[in-house]
């Protein structure tokens, strides 16, 4: 059953890592007798639900075609499914159906009025306070409400941050929008939207405030089965038995599939055992029950200590390594086994005088030595993973939240041997991903397989918990460093040891990372991959960046220090990167600079200022290819691309725009399915880098065709100019002009070389790799309660080189979401399992604490357009650089603060009290 | 089966887990730690009311607790609609009752977790002891180490509020949770009890009171300590001091010998004094950082009250 894929790491999980389960204790759910009648106002219109005494009003209105409600979580922390009931809002999750008997019950389509859009929907458009949209209609439902209330009562004075914090305090966003909510809300409450336009700069808004976006978990097609997926719910053991046939012989089930075979291996809580479709979510649970799984638990091996420890159970047995799949972006790089949990070390330092590193440090001036710790992240996106499949004999149709359309359907392909042709993949919106949702995971194949047995379509979503548990995360890391400077302040030499638990996956390297920056120095850098019985690692958002730079800025900040030297000045000895040295001079020259603290403190509460810098990777899709058709007067485009909030729809309607001389709302973009044209892959920061240049070299063709029409149709001659034809003749026609009756055209544009060589003259894992480097450094100030030990971001700044902004208001979005989530990272996430039984603790978001708006700072967000003219398309993606600096800048800040250094995230009361003390 | 019992009466008669809000009772039921009949308290009247009569705070049980934290004849009780309206998170106050607050189950994430049995739930130990209890209580008193849930319990006892059942029966505040040496026992109502409303007397004229807690995060995380405090002014002196906790043990805990040293003092000597009443170390290995938590938040919340006490002379 387990298979590779192309890219040479285990599509499913299942099978070779599945080597058992544990005896799950899953809950039969209680057949919902519909027995229950319920006449509610759904939106001003009288409805009837049928229900059972357990259903909850969010299932109950999503049967009823209220998909514009969300599920985020299922217990009431993320405020997804927010509705408002008899006139206050409520989450539908928790809200039991029969409640709403005799209800007014307000949802996000009935927001806007007579198609007329709400102020706080237009705020939120023209404020772009969104990103994958998942979370925005819970938003939009209670900031309406709320603003209308403020309103009344207030009139249109401007609402402070910590009024709208409370407000919103039920909300979650994932993407990270809280900047531009905090915008969208204050000028919504304040009247500064009433008349503003009902479209802004993000090509796909209208329909994620206005909840008409469908996602996947969304997509119900006629017949449609539920499907159950049986875990293991123990970290380690032997799956002894299952009962296939007793779960076939449930009412309703339709379709039974084996996942780990009798006697397999258990190696992570969360492992996919088995799944059942049926009619309902009710019956495929009684069929996982049905199943009666049988498991011989065994102790688990969970976190770094417990895998290196002499004598530790191996989490492979003999010969099973290779069963280990990648959590690497590109391919897995090849490296030994060293002995017991142990992979590696990886050297990342060929041709960085290694042998010399040790020794240059030896004899520095300044010496610096420290362990660094970080936790396990989890991607966590509002939107789970989920699938719908529908199969007819070799024709595979599958509904994916996922960040590629086209390697879903080569690894679909792939898997079920049909040609690639016969598979097609819809994404029309995807509720995040960071990374989660680049590679196909169990639940596609799960659907597919099941689909095929019942032959009939079949949906399989992860809950909230599988999602922390199986949906992806960071690696946790252990940095041994050492660094050592000169007498005249120059960087002698650094030494990284990392260990990675990527739970049962390998692949984790970051010594790579650290030699994109601070080149005139030796280097050892050493990566090792430390198996645990923990869920496989996936690439999160700059895969390896936020744990390496934490423990290398760290090292940096504390050598300045030593020198009692600014940052700044220290780094631009160090670092020769243009960009980031105009970012410092930018940064030295802030108010929140120069008036930082100097000197110990001795308070309760410590101001800190901390820096950060960081590089990262240019990445292309070279094969990436744009449709772009001008038909009627309007010109539309499409790739075989998807947008999970980052901006694939933007970037290609605001350069086809800009090319044409258009307004960017006036050019129509179609992505999330197969049937066009190959895109790229939305991972690695390509996105811009690709679509861009593909898009512009289609308007160089649109544009001559339209040259050749205003010849043959008007007979005007002339020369083409940006934004038209300038005529011999001395007049000027526009191109808008042209297109207006312009015949069909369609052209391909291409994404084609840099002019410049890449890195590597081959592409690695689909990706080329541009030989410039994006910058970023994040100043960020704290403030530390020295009694609590609690750490508080009050404002961030980030300095952003990667050349060309597209589409403003989008890539301060994604800059603005990144420090959210590397906030995050830095002082609240992670993601804990039972040290005896290696089952998930963590398993909702009151437990995996992601920031809420009221942890976002203000931020400031400022863009180095310079230096990447020999890039195609003038700039480069950012969507990881801007996340890879946050975490250090953060511990940067506490140590200023503080005069202590956190050598451990999250930075959490605890730690900083331990350290305090 | 589910009933929709439509007085006092036959609620209390009626066989089943009593929904009021749902909102921690539908968790529950869905992971499969509650399960059976339902008693829905949807049709029954008249439960919500609050009002204040005969010198008294008088909270329906059904009442939610964004009402209570909004009720203008309320905000005399400062400590308790500050408790009320910082708790959760809007929508969870719109919907929660406050005899749901009460009456609610632990967050412990073995508890929670469907795939574990942990003493609560019946099984032989307590997981989290020798687990992952970083969240847990400073002190463990034997039994459960999960914190008590529900922070009005915190707020009205520091108010000796009385809690009144079917039949109009009373309770205290420990009263009605119980000891907390039974692992297996949040509370000790019995099953086919009902809460029906909350007494609370009035505060003394000029008193000031507050709650707070402390987190991680800025907003809508459970407390890792949470405090409500009152207070009046005699003189520029503290008296009249009320402190309760929660999160510190499994049920929430009256600080009253430390209000007896502050009663009298300075409100500058607060700090000091906290600190040296307030000295018995954590006796769990992770939890023990809840000490410095618990000196902070109470200083903090007593401040805040002094700063809102008018002058008793
Ligand atoms: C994200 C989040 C954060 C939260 N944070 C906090 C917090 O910081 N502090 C806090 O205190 N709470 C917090 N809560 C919990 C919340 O306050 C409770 O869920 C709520 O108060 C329960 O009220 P309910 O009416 O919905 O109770 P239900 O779910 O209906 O019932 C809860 C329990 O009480 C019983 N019950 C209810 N009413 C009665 C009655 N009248 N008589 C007898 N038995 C009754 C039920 O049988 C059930 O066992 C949080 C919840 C969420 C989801
Ligand atoms: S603390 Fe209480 S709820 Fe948690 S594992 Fe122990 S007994 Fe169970
Ligand atoms: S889905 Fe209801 S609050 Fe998250
Ligand atoms: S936009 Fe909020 S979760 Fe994606």
């Amino acid at each position: 059953m387990a298979k590779l894929t192309r890219r040479g790491f285990l599509t499913t999980g299942f099978a070779a890592t599945a080597a058992g389960s544990l005896s799950t204790r899953v809950e039969a759910a209680e057949a919902e007798s519909d027995a229950l009648e319920v006449s509610v106002e759904v939106d001003g219109e009288p409805k009837t639900f049928r229900v059972g005494p357990d259903t909850s009003a969010l299932t109950a209105l999503r049967a009823a075609g209220s998909t514009g409600v969300k599920e985020g979580c299922g217990h009431g922390a993320c405020g997804a499914c927010t509705i408002v009931k008899d006139g206050q809002t409520a989450c539908a999750c928790l809200l039991p159906a029969v409640a709403l008997k005799g209800a007014r019950v307000g949802t996000i389509h009935g927001v806007a009025k007579g198609g007329v859009l709400h102020p706080v929907q237009r705020a939120f458009l023209a404020e772009d306070a969104l990103q994958c949209g998942f979370c925005t209609p819970g938003f939009v439902v209670e900031a309406a409400h709320w603003v209308d209330a403020w309103r009344a009562e207030h009139g249109d004075v401007e609402p402070g941050r910590d009024a709208v914090a409370a407000a919103m305090a039920g909300h979650l966003c994932r993407c990270g929008a809280y900047a531009a909510i905090y915008r969208a809300i204050q000028g919504a409450a304040a009247g500064r939207f009433d008349r503003a336009p009902s479209k802004g700069p993000r090509a796909d808004g209208v329909p994620k405030v206005t909840g008409e976006a469908r996602y996947t978990v969304d997509i119900a097609l006629p017949g449609m089965l539920e499907g159950a997926v049986l875990r293991a719910t123990t970290g380690a053991g032997r799956l002894v038995r299952l009962d296939l046939a007793a779960a076939r012989a449930v009412p309703g089930v339709r379709a039974v599939v084996r996942l780990a075979e009798d006697g397999a291996a258990i190696r992570y809580f969360g492992q996919e055992l088995a799944a059942v479709a049926a009619d309902d979510e009710a019956s495929a649970h009684a069929g996982i029950a049905a199943l009666a799984a049988e498991i011989e638990p065994s102790a688990p091996i969970i976190g770094l200590d417990a895998a290196m420890a002499p004598g530790a159970t191996e989490v492979f047995a003999k010969r099973a390594h290779k069963q280990a799949p990648s959590a690497a972006e590109g391919l897995l790089l090849p490296t030994r086994w060293k002995e017991g949990n142990v992979r590696g070390p990886f050297r990342s330092d060929f041709f960085s005088g290694h042998r010399k590193a040790e020794g240059r440090i030896e004899e520095a001036a300044i010496q610096h030595e420290a362990t660094f710790d970080t936790q396990i992240q989890a991607h966590c996106t509002l939107e789970p993973h989920a699938t719908v499949a529908k199969v007819d004999g070799e024709r595979i149709e599958v509904w994916a939240s996922t960040q590629s359309v086209t390697d879903f359907q080569a690894d679909i392909a792939d898997h079920f041997e049909v040609k690639e042709d016969d598979v097609t993949v819809h994404a029309e919106f995807v509720g995040g991903g960071f990374g989660a949702k680049a590679i196909v995971m169990a639940d596609t194949i799960v659907a597919i397989e099941l689909a095929r047995e019942a032959n009939l379509p079949v949906r399989v979503a992860l809950s909230r918990a599988d999602e922390i548990a199986v949906g992806g995360n960071r690696p946790a890391q252990r940095f041994h460093m050492r660094m050592g400077a000169t007498e005249s302040g120059h960087l002698a030499g650094f030494q990284s040891e990392a260990y990675a638990d990527g739970g049962v996956s390998v692949g984790t390297i970051t010594g790579f990372l650290m030699r994109l920056i601070y080149p005139s120095s030796r280097k050892e850098l050493l990566d090792h991959d430390v198996v645990t019985n923990s869920a496989p690692a996936k690439p999160l958002r700059g895969p390896g960046g936020p744990p390496a730079f934490f423990a290398l800025e760290q090292m940096v900040d504390e050598i300045a220090k030593q020198r009692g030297e600014s940052p700044f000045q220290l780094r631009r000895r160090w670092d020769p990167n243009a960009g980031r040295i105009r970012i410092y001079d930018w940064m030295e020259g802030l108010d929140v600079w120069k008036k930082r603290p100097t000197g110990p403190q001795t308070g309760r509460y410590r101001v800190g200022v901390g820096v950060a810098s960081a590089a990262w990777f240019y990445f292309t899709q070279v094969n990436t290819q744009v449709e772009v058709t001008l038909a009627g007067g309007r010109i539309t485009a499409s790739t075989a691309s998807q947008d999970m909030g980052n901006g694939t729809r933007s970037a290609i309607a605001w350069a086809l725009a800009d090319a044409l001389g258009l307004e960017p709302g006036e050019v129509e973009v179609s992505v999330g399915s197969t049937d066009a044209v190959q895109g790229p892959m939305s991972a690695g920061s390509r996105t811009t880098a690709s679509v861009v240049p593909a898009a512009e070299h289609a308007a160089e063709q649109i544009r001559d065709a339209l040259v050749d029409h205003a010849r043959e149709a008007r007979g005007l001659r002339g020369t083409a100019q940006r934004h038209g034809l300038q005529q011999d003749s001395g007049g000027f026609t526009s191109w808008k002009d042209l297109i207006q009756d312009a015949p069909r055209i369609s052209v391909v544009g291409r994404r084609k070389s840099d002019d410049r060589a890449f890195f590597l003259p081959f592409a690695l894992g689909g990706l080329k790799i541009g030989k410039q480097s994006p910058g970023a450094v994040q100043l960020t100030e704290v403030e530390v309660d020295t009694w609590t030990g609690k750490v508080r971001v009050t404002r961030a700044y980030a300095g952003i080189a990667v050349g060309r902004i597209v589409v403003p208001a989008l890539a301060r979005s994604q800059v603005e979401g990144g420090i959210v989530q590397g906030i995050g990272y830095a002082l609240y996430e992670d993601r804990r399992l039972d040290p005896h039984t290696g089952v998930l603790l963590t398993a909702g978001l009151e437990d995996y604490r992601i920031p809420g708006i009221g942890d976002a700072p203000e931020i400031t967000v400022h863009f180095d357009e310079q230096g990447f003219e020999d890039v195609r398309g003038g700039g480069v993606g950012l969507a990881e650089i801007c996340t890879v600096p946050c975490a250090a800048s953060v511990a940067n800040a506490v140590a200023n603060a503080t005069g202590v250094r956190m050598h451990a995230l999250p930075i959490r009361p605890d730690r900083v009290r331990g350290a305090l003390a | 089966m589910i009933r929709f019992p439509t007085s006092i009466e036959e609620a209390a008669t009626t066989a089943g887990s009593v929904r009021a809000g749902g909102t921690d009772l539908q968790e529950r039921r869905r992971h499969g730690l509650a399960s059976g009949d339902l008693v829905d308290l949807r049709d029954l009247e008249g439960l919500d009311a609050i009002e204040v009569r005969d010198g008294r705070l008088h909270i329906g049980a059904l009442a939610t607790m964004a009402d209570l934290a909004a009720h203008p004849g309320a905000q005399l009780w400062k400590g308790l609609v500050e408790a009320s309206g910082g708790l959760a998170t809007p929508q969870i106050r719109n919907r929660g009752t406050v005899g749901g607050n009460l009456l609610q189950q632990v967050r412990c994430w073995y508890y929670r977790s469907p795939h574990l049995t942990c003493a609560k739930k019946g099984g032989a130990r307590c997981l989290a002891r020798h687990g992952d209890a970083l969240n847990h209580a400073l002190y463990d008193r034997g039994g459960c180490i999960a914190p008590h849930p529900s922070t009005l319990a915190v707020a009205l006892w520091a108010y000796d509020a009385v809690i009144v059942l079917d039949g109009d029966e009373r309770r205290t505040i420990p009263e009605l949770l119980g000891p907390g040496r039974e692992p297996t026992q949040t509370h000790a109502l019995p099953e086919g009890r009902l809460v029906v409303g909350i007494e609370v007397p009035m505060p003394p004229v000029g008193e000031g009171a507050a709650y707070k807690r402390a987190i991680s995060r800025a907003r809508a995380e459970w407390p890792l300590v949470e405090v409500t405090a009152r207070c009046v002014r005699v003189g520029t002196a503290l008296g009249g001091v009320v402190l309760t906790v929660g999160a510190i043990e499994n049920r929430p805990v009256r600080l009253d010998s430390l209000s007896e040293v502050l009663n009298g003092a300075q409100p500058g000597a607060m700090a000091g004094l906290v600190e040296q009443a307030l000295a018995e170390p954590g006796n769990l290995p992770q939890t023990a950082y809840k000490l410095d938590l618990l000196r902070a938040t109470v200083v903090d919340t007593l401040s805040e009250a002094w700063r809102r006490a008018g002058s008793t002379g």
